[in-house]
C-alpha cells in the first residue's frame, strides 16, 4: 500500500505533507474554508448546503485529488474508510435546537457521519466500498487494517482514508490518504502516517 | 478453507428478548408494531419496558449505564451465553454498529458530553464483559449492522481474532421521530413494503446479536456459514436513493462475484418508502435476481436503523433452516414497475443461501451472503 497523496486541515492551515498549500489568521473554520473555496474559484453550489463537517471533509477531498488521475480508474474501484471521534454531535445539537420549533430536514440529514463520505462520492462519482468507524482517537491501526482489508476485495484499486473530526469553529481536524494497492511512493504504514501527522 | 459459522445469536425487540422467541413471533404472523397512544400520529415497534426492566435487574446492571448501553450488554449476554466462546479472551473481538446510540441524552440536556459519544458507549459495553480488545464501532447510517458482518467476515477470513461479537442497536427517540417526521417519511399506519398503498416507513428499536466463528464450535442454524459481502455508494443524492438502483446493485453483483452461488433467498431493505422499494426492486432485477423469492420484515419489526440488518439477518437464518419463507406483512396489492419475486404469505420453501441487503442516507448500500 502507497500512499499517491496526503490532506491535513487544521487549526487555519491546509497543507499537503510538509507543504503548506493554504493558510489564514482566521481560524474560524467556516470563514476559512469559504475563503479556500472562493480564491480556488471551486464551483460547487451544494458546498453551501453542507454543515461544517462535511464542508472540511470535502475541501480535504478537492486538495486530495489535486493532480490526481480520475480517469485513470472505474467508479467501483475507489472505496473509502473513513472515521471520527465526535460522529455528528455538533450537528445534532444544532438539529436539536431546531426541533424545538421546526424540525429542519436540511440538518437531520447531516446527522449521520457517513455523509461526508456521500457528499465526496456525488462530486467525485465515486462507487466503491463504504465504512465509517467512530473512535475515540485517530487509530492508525485501525484504518491500515481496514485499508488492507477493503484492497482483498477485488474491485478496489485506491482507498480514500480519513480522519475528519469537527468539535467547534475553533477545533477541528482533517487528515486524507489518497491509497493505491500496487505502485510506487511512500509505504502507507503506521512509521509513515505518524510522521505526517506531526506537520 | 474454514468456514465462518455463527455460534450465538440475541434479538431484542418489540417481539421478544430471544432470537427464537422473536421467530416464533414472526412465524405466527405479530407485528410489534403498536399505536403508542389514542392520539399517536403513527405506529412504533418499542421493546416492552417492563420485561426490559426485570432483564436489567436479574443481570443487576449499575444504574450508570444507559438505556442503549443495557439494551446492548442484554443482547450480547443472551448470545455469549448460547456459545462457548470466551469474550475475554485476546482471540475475539465486539463491533458495535449504530446509527446514533444515546442520542436521547440530548433531549434532556443539549449539550456535549463524553457519555453521548459512540466510543464511550462501545467502552463500557466491553468493560462489562471484561473484554481484551478495544471494540470496533460502525456508524453508517442504515447499513451499520450489514456494513459490521462484512467487516466481521474479512477480519476472521484474515484470521485476526477467532471470534468476533457483532451487536447492531438502535433506539427510538423523540430526536430520531422528529427527524424522520421532517422528511415525511412516517407511514400514519404500518409500513406495507413493496406495495401500491405504501406511504412510508415506520419506526423501530432493538438489538440484535450474532456471534462469528471461525473454530471448530458448535454452530448454529445448521451450520450456516457468511461467505460473501461488500458495500457500495449510489454517488447520486445524499438523502435520496439512486433511481436506477445501480449503487445496491454494484454492492448484490462484487458480494455474488465472491459467493460464486446464487441466493436462494433475498431479505430485502423494504423500508416501504416510495423512492426505497422502487429503487431495491430495480437493484434486485439489475443483478439478474428477479426470480430469487424476496421479502421485507420492516412490517414486523418497523424499521430499527442500525439494527435492522442484523435483526433481519437472524429471522432469515431462522428461516433458512427451518425452510420457511417469511411473508412480507401488510402487502397487499405489489406496487413497484420492476417484477421481483417478492414473497407476501409465509409458506414453506426450501433455500440453502440467501443475501440481506440495505441501502441508507449518505448513498451506502451493502449485502451480505450466507449458505447453508
Amino acid at each position: 500500500m502507497h500512499i499517491i497523496n496526503y490532506c491535513s486541515i487544521r487549526k487555519g492551515k491546509i497543507a499537503n505533507a510538509e507543504r503548506v498549500l493554504f493558510s489564514s489568521d482566521e481560524y474560524q473554520l467556516s470563514s476559512f474554508l469559504k475563503s479556500y473555496y472562493k480564491i480556488n474559484k471551486i464551483s460547487y453550489p451544494k458546498f453551501y448546503k453542507m454543515d461544517a463537517q462535511c464542508k472540511l471533509a470535502f475541501i480535504a477531498s478537492e486538495v486530495l485529488f489535486t493532480d490526481f488521475d480520475r480517469e485513470k480508474y472505474k467508479d467501483e474501484e475507489i472505496a473509502m474508510v473513513f472515521a471520527n471521534s465526535e460522529s455528528t454531535l455538533s450537528t445534532d445539537m444544532d438539529y436539536w435546537e431546531s426541533a424545538q420549533t421546526i424540525a429542519s430536514p436540511a440538518l437531520f440529514v447531516y446527522t449521520l457521519p457517513n455523509i461526508m463520505m456521500g457528499e465526496i462520492a456525488i462530486r467525485n462519482k465515486i462507487k466503491g466500498e463504504n465504512l465509517f468507524f467512530i473512535a475515540e482517537d485517530f487509530d492508525s491501526n485501525l484504518l491500515l487494517q481496514q485499508t488492507e482489508l477493503l484492497f482483498q476485495n477485488n474491485p478496489t484499486k485506491i482507498v480514500i482514508v480519513g480522519w475528519v473530526n469537527y468539535e467547534s469553529e475553533e477545533r477541528y481536524l482533517a487528515r486524507l490518504f489518497l491509497i493505491t494497492k500496487t505502485g510506487d511512493g511512500m509505504l502507507f504504514n503506521k512509521e509513515n502516517i505518524e510522521k505526517l501527522n506531526k506537520d | 478453507m474454514q468456514k465462518i459459522t455463527i455460534s450465538g445469536s440475541n434479538i431484542i425487540s418489540s417481539l421478544g428478548f430471544t432470537s427464537e422467541e422473536n421467530f416464533q413471533n414472526v412465524l405466527s404472523g405479530q407485528s410489534g408494531l403498536k399505536f403508542q397512544s389514542k392520539d399517536a400520529p403513527q405506529p412504533l415497534s418499542k421493546i416492552d419496558a417492563e420485561i426490559f426492566q426485570e432483564q436489567i435487574m436479574g443481570l443487576g446492571l449499575s444504574k450508570k449505564l444507559t438505556r442503549f448501553e443495557k439494551l446492548c450488554i442484554l443482547s450480547i449476554n443472551d448470545a455469549v451465553s448460547q456459545s462457548s466462546i470466551d469474550i475475554k479472551s485476546e482471540d475475539c473481538l465486539i463491533i458495535l454498529a449504530t446509527t446514533k446510540g444515546n442520542i436521547g441524552l440530548l433531549e434532556t440536556n443539549n449539550e456535549r458530553s463524553k457519555a453521548i459519544h459512540l466510543w464511550e458507549s462501545a467502552g463500557k459495553i466491553a468493560a462489562y464483559f471484561h473484554a481484551s480488545n478495544k471494540p470496533l464501532v460502525i456508524s453508517n447510517a442504515c447499513v451499520s449492522s450489514v456494513l459490521a458482518q462484512v467487516v466481521a467476515m474479512r477480519m476472521l477470513k484474515s484470521k485476526q481474532y477467532k471470534n468476533i461479537v457483532v451487536c447492531g442497536a438502535d433506539l427510538i427517540s423523540d430526536f430520531i421521530i422528529s427527524g424522520f417526521q421532517s422528511f415525511k417519511a412516517l407511514s400514519p399506519l404500518p409500513c406495507k413494503p413493496f406495495d401500491l398503498n405504501r406511504n412510508g416507513l415506520s419506526l423501530g428499536e432493538g438489538a440484535g446479536t450474532l456471534i462469528f466463528t471461525n473454530e471448530n464450535s458448535k454452530a448454529l442454524f445448521g451450520g450456516a456459514a457468511v461467505l460473501a459481502g461488500a458495500s457500495s455508494n449510489d454517488a447520486n443524492h445524499i438523502s435520496g436513493p439512486s433511481r436506477t438502483g445501480d449503487g445496491l446493485a454494484n454492492a448484490i453483483l462484487s458480494t455474488l462475484n465472491q459467493s460464486k452461488i446464487h441466493p436462494g433467498f433475498i431479505s430485502a431493505h423494504g423500508t416501504a418508502t416510495p423512492y426505497n422499494d422502487e429503487m431495491e426492486a430495480k437493484a434486485i432485477a439489475l443483478s439478474g435476481l428477479q426470480e430469487v423469492p424476496v421479502n421485507s420484515l420492516k412490517s414486523f419489526f418497523g424499521h430499527t436503523l442500525g439494527a435492522a440488518g442484523i435483526i433481519e439477518t437472524i429471522i432469515t437464518l431462522f428461516a433458512m433452516d427451518k425452510s420457511i419463507a417469511i411473508g412480507t406483512l401488510g402487502h397487499e396489492e405489489y406496487g413497484v414497475s420492476e417484477k421481483i419475486n417478492l414473497i407476501s404469505k409465509t409458506v414453506d420453501l426450501q433455500f440453502n443461501s440467501f443475501l440481506k441487503i440495505a441501502s441508507g442516507f449518505g448513498g451506502c448500500n451493502a449485502a451480505i451472503f450466507y449458505s447453508k
